[in-house]
């Protein structure tokens, strides 16, 4: 188990240094709900009403977002990607 | 702002009748940069940010909730990014919190000086002003020794004025339902199963602004003592059909994708830890990744500093940061702190393919504890950004009471 684990830590490790940076075709934004805290200072900033908290996490609608990236910039917790 | 004043008052009085009471109540001074990149911080303004929480049990478990809160500016043009100047936001519900647990509550939100919104549903020519948001949200969890099964549904109205070309405004609504559903199965402490679904319904559009992510999922956790070392290791493998029919039309990541997520946190001595965290979201359109990687020291008196580095290429928008936290306080039971933070970030240049620097934010705060678990806080912000609309410049002195 511990060889498996300091396998993924290499590989995490690589992943980061060589990650590749070309944004595909079709990405939409999502949350990362470890890190969001329930702020809500991204829902102040949304172009296209958006974002909606529930369960004290922000969500992000996809069919509505219109890719700005207001919310990205003002997330105090880097929790928008 | 006298008002809003009168209104934080009374509805602190109201809370005060409750039982446990938290609250983060600020002040801020804002300066910002007219024309970003050139001269002074010039344009002024004011605004107020509060938080208030009270909750008292009624029987055993069952909790009556309130919250408040308050965000605004009597300057709605200060920072150009900010579509709702003005927010005052009401929670009222109850909450089970024993094996299984159950909340039902009702939220309200005024906005007030808020920007027209060109939608991507509407007609070129239309925009809506947001007046008030209503929701009802609704959450159950049932857990057994091995299942656990989780049951959501948020109902939200929004009302606003909608204003079609040279017409009038007129009033309208538009109601969403986001509704969830989890079964987990855990045949063991260390593993779990799940398969769930989680929808939105769009009941004033036509059906294609629907949305449906249908998943099934293997993740665990781990703990491996290494003599005083020890290793926090989770997983998580999931299987995803996400379906819409505007996504579709727009070629956006609908359809199947695979969800990887690992998170490995090892703990030295003297109270050290390193965390990584990496997610993948893979589809046919879609290569979205999210690293960080942090260091983190803490002391006994509460203390803290610890060095950051997160990049997510793939997403939308590609960029790397990396930053600096801390707080610390003087002697051993200190009631004086200060809490110096930086952060960084380069972006990824579509001209020329490489990442340039385009934000960095640092702040200074002071910390005077007055009481247990009661702070008066003063601080300054300040936000430089290179070349990003609509953002400016900005310095914010704050000054404010919380407690928890």
């Amino acid at each position: 188990m511990r060889k498996l684990i300091i396998h993924c830590l290499v590989l995490l490790l690589l992943a980061v240094a060589t990650g590749c940076d070309n944004p595909a075709k079709g990405a939409f934004l999502s949350v990362d709900k470890a890190n969001c805290m329930g702020c809500s200072e991204c829902v102040g900033v949304c172009a296209a009403d958006a974002i909606r908290i529930i369960s004290n996490k922000a969500v992000i609608d996809p069919t509505k977002c219109v890719e700005c990236g207001n919310c990205i910039e003002v997330c105090p917790f880097n929790a928008i990607y | 702002m006298f008002k809003e004043a009168v209104f934080i008052s009374i509805v602190t009085v109201c809370l005060s009748a409750f039982g446990a009471v938290q609250f983060d109540i600020r002040g801020n001074r804002l300066f910002t940069q007219q024309e970003p990149g050139t001269g002074a911080l010039n344009q002024r303004s004011v605004d107020m940010k509060s938080y208030f929480h009270a909750e008292r049990e009624l029987y055993p478990g069952l909790f009556l909730y309130m919250t408040h809160s308050l965000d605004g500016t009597p300057h709605a043009d200060a920072l150009p990014e900010n579509k709702i100047p003005f927010d005052n936001h009401t929670v009222f519900g109850f909450k089970y919190l024993k094996k299984h647990m159950f909340f039902v509550e009702i939220q309200n939100d005024i906005f007030a000086h808020a920007d027209r919104l060109s939608l991507n549903f509407y007609p070129t020519d239309s925009s809506i002003n947001q007046k008030v948001l209503s929701s009802v949200n609704e959450y159950f969890q049932a857990n057994g020794k091995k299942v656990r099964f989780t049951a959501g549904v948020n109902y939200f109205r929004l009302n606003y004025d909608l204003q079609y070309g040279e017409h009038g405004i007129t009033k309208a609504v538009d109601d969403d339902m986001w509704s969830e559903i989890d079964f987990r199965i855990s045949p063991n402490d260390n593993i779990a199963m799940a398969i769930g679904t989680t929808l939105k319904n769009d009941f004033n559009s036509y059906g294609g602004y629907d949305y449906g992510d249908h998943y099934i999922s293997l993740g665990g956790d781990h703990t491996i003592r290494m003599k005083a070392r020890r290793l926090y290791f989770a997983w998580l493998i999931s299987e995803h059909w996400r379906v819409s029919e505007i996504m579709y039309l727009r070629e956006d990541a609908e359809g199947p994708a695979t969800v990887l997520h690992m998170r490995p946190v090892l703990k030295l001595r003297n109270r050290i830890f390193i965390k990584g965290t990496a997610t993948l979201d893979l589809s046919k359109r879609m290569q979205k990744q999210r690293y960080e990687m942090s260091l983190r020291k803490s002391w006994r008196n509460r203390s803290s500093i610890g060095i950051g580095y997160w990049t997510t290429p793939g997403s939308v928008f590609p960029r790397k940061g990396s930053g600096i936290r801390s707080v610390f306080y003087i002697g051993k039971a200190s009631k004086v702190g200060f809490s110096p933070n930086a952060q960084f970030f380069w972006r990824l240049d579509p001209d020329n393919n490489s990442y340039r620097y385009y934000r960095a934010t640092t702040s200074f705060e002071m910390i005077l504890n007055i009481f247990k678990r009661a702070e008066i806080i003063g601080g300054y912000k300040y936000t430089r950004f290179i070349d990003l609309a609509p953002f400016t410049n900005r310095g914010v002195v704050s000054i404010g009471l919380r407690k928890w």
